[in-house]
């Protein structure tokens, strides 16, 4: 059975027979080649859920509104990673969740496809085996689906979910995530790097969406939020935006999975993979931890060895 | 009178717009329509609506309102800051974003005192709207009252016909402009395809009247709950949108020496209602999310008439969810 409808038949069921309260999946949006969180209570609803490389969003950060609550939730590899960490922080109790882990052959990055179109508004848009079929106004494209995927997928080594009740597709329909070779770190000089940095940080609004897509963002008060000492101004001057992202990256530091959520929930395209890859790559360089593997494992930062490399501290 | 402006003689409009005026326009930017300003070489795109607001050039995301310190005896100084004081002139502008200036303006302007910063960017601006002949995929400006073709807001109404624009003075500034500018008079062929444009793009329904006193009696209805399932609470959707105006002002710097701001703001932040005794009347996204839509179908209504939406689409289309207000306004009983 193809996943998308054993997705459906395994949401239902769970909801018939009472196994979860509430199935959190991904149904249709309202715009071409978008997707929107669905919230199922009943099993009624499970017919108009959907998969595929529209399901951009990580659906793990919802879980925290439910405490209490069975639920059974989509999941993605990188989402699953997600997942792991949360569950590692004590911040999700497995117990009560039912995870159905889904194929995923990475998911459409927005502002590839804008670029793409270059101002042609997309009306319509549907996904045909390997191609994005594209349309507007008297104009029809279609476009290689591996040409449009998130940067964060193209870089996704590790395309199965590590963590599930069930896998879908177990198999059949191989997960083929491009597999971007590791990227070497970034030779560049302190400068140019600051420059890119500087440049991606100018675009920020500090309008949060990144922080309210973020799994590993879950603080109940964000420190940005705090009046009583003000940590931050939230005036979006530059130096706002690189103080807010930089103290973020230092608390997703050795939690974030590179899941690119962040990215995508950016109106302004700002590429927060600037800091995130390179966490992630430190992460895994310096102290041998992929975050979001390995469950039995110690936070990253809650783990301390006396050989742990210090060079880094100067 | 209608004017008529050949397509290649815009640039030259333009630029003589641009040496009285900081004049702004539709540009492409990496796939994307944005407001640029105009400088000799640019040329506006004339499709689609620009992805940020017009709001930004009046109600800058962050902006000074003064500097402050201590003169060497001791005595207070405010100092007011430089600023680029010629008027704004906007080309391309949507009529959906015009009428969302208009919507800035009763709260800015209409009321007394007026605010000042907003009212120095806006006195003089001329706004030079674009019919749209081809409304876009999240556009529904007709079901909040608003047209393609709608002319409040602007000074001038640019109609693109073959071979060039009709332009009509819409205002009082822009019958001035208009009689300054000494257009030649559009052929009697030109106006009829102009009026043709217009028709077509007229609007199809109209808005629902009574949403806002239903939407008073229902502040404790269950629907709430489901609307604001997968909100995630960040402020993409009041950044974009063109009528939301709530800001904070700040003081940067020490106790006696900085600049106080003046910054956008967002009801859907849990910072936005924060008492300083802790206590946060708007404790969840349900609340926040709430205030959000009544702000614009019931409370501004109420006070002001229209609804303090323009249809304009931003919310839907920046939103990281895809939480379409269309749809919450159809859950609600209201237009679509
Ligand atoms: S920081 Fe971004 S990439 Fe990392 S876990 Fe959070 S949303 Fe995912
Ligand atoms: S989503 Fe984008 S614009 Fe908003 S705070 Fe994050 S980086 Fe800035
Ligand atoms: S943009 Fe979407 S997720 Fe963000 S606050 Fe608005 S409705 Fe909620
Ligand atoms: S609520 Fe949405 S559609 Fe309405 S004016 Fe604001 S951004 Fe535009």
């Amino acid at each position: 059975m193809m996943p998308e409808a054993a997705l459906k038949e395994l949401a239902a069921r769970l909801l018939e027979e009472g196994l979860v309260d509430l199935f959190i999946g991904y149904g249709p949006g309202s715009l071409p080649l978008r997707s929107t969180p669905v919230f199922l209570r009943q099993a009624a609803g499970a017919g108009g859920l959907i998969l595929g490389p529209t399901c951009e969003n990580n659906l793990a950060p919802y879980l925290a509104r439910f405490p209490g609550e069975r639920v059974g939730l989509v999941v993605k590899a990188c989402d699953a990673r997600a997942l792991v960490e949360l569950i590692r922080e004590n911040q999700v109790n497995r117990e009560n969740l039912y995870v159905v882990g889904v194929p995923c052959r990475g998911v459409i990055c927005r502002q590839k496809l804008e670029g793409r179109l270059a101002g042609r508004e997309l009306t319509a848009g549907r996904i045909e085996g390997d191609a994005v079929r594209c349309g507007g106004h008297e104009w029809e494209e279609a476009i290689p689906l591996d040409q449009l995927v998130h940067p964060s997928c193209a870089h996704c080594r590790l395309p199965a979910p590590e963590l599930f009740d069930v896998c879908l597709g177990d198999g059949e329909d191989p997960v083929a995530a491009s597999g971007e070779a590791l990227e070497a770190r970034d030779a560049r000089d302190a400068g140019a790097r600051y420059r890119e940095f500087s440049r991606e940080m100018e675009k920020c609004l500090l309008c949060y969406a990144c922080r309210q897509a973020c799994p590993a963002c879950y603080c109940p008060e964000c420190f940005v939020d705090r009046s009583q000492p003000a940590w931050m101004g939230g005036s979006g001057d530059l130096s706002d935006c690189m103080l807010f992202h930089l103290v973020r990256a230092l608390h997703v530091a050795g939690r974030c999975v590179d899941c690119g959520a962040c990215a995508r929930a950016c109106p302004q395209r700002v590429d927060l993979r600037v800091l995130n890859r390179r966490l992630e790559q430190e992460a895994r360089e310096l102290f041998g931890f992929t975050p979001g593997l390995d469950p039995g494992h110690k936070t990253l930062p809650g783990s301390f060895r006396p050989d742990d490399p210090d060079d880094f501290v100067k | 009178m209608v004017g008529f402006i050949p397509e290649a003689e815009l640039d030259r409009v333009l630029a003589r717009l641009a040496g009285p005026y900081r004049l702004y326009v539709p540009v492409s930017c990496a796939g994307r329509v944005e407001l640029g300003e105009w400088s000799p070489g640019i040329r506006p795109v004339l499709e689609g609506r620009a992805y940020g607001t017009a709001k930004q050039l009046f109600l800058p995301r962050s902006e000074e309102l003064f500097a402050f310190g201590t003169h060497p005896d001791g005595t207070p100084r405010v100092v007011q800051p430089e600023r680029d004081r010629r008027p704004l002139a906007l080309f391309g502008l949507r009529p959906c974003d015009a009428r969302a200036i208009g919507m800035l303006d009763q709260v800015f302007l209409g009321q007394d005192p007026p605010d000042d910063p907003y009212r120095e960017r806006r006195q003089g601006a001329l706004l030079m709207g674009l019919v749209c002949s081809r409304p876009g995929r999240a556009c529904f400006c007709a079901q909040v009252g608003g047209s393609p073709a709608g002319t409040a807001g602007l000074d001038l109404l640019f109609t693109r016909i073959g071979g060039g624009f009709c332009v009509e003075a819409v205002s009082t500034a822009g019958e001035a402009h208009a009689a300054q500018e000494d257009w030649p008079a559009a052929t009697a062929a030109q106006v009829a395809g102009a009026r043709e444009i217009q028709q077509a793009a007229a609007p199809a329904a109209m808005a629902t009247p009574g949403l806002a006193q239903e939407l008073e009696a229902r502040f404790e209805d269950e629907v709430w709950a489901r609307l604001h399932e997968k909100c995630l609470g960040c402020a993409a959707c009041t950044f974009f949108c063109p009528t939301c105006h709530c800001f904070d002002v700040m003081d940067a710097g020490s106790y006696d020496h900085g600049t106080r701001l003046r910054c956008w703001d967002s009801c859907m932040f849990p910072k936005f209602t924060l008492h300083a005794s802790g206590h946060n009347p708007r404790l969840s996204g349900k609340e926040r999310m709430r205030q959000r839509v009544m702000h614009k179908f019931c409370y501004y209504p109420l006070r002001f008439g229209p609804e303090a939406c323009v249809g304009c689409g931003r919310c839907i289309e920046v939103c990281p969810v895809n939480l379409d207000i269309r749809a919450v306004l159809a859950e609600l009983g209201g237009s679509e």
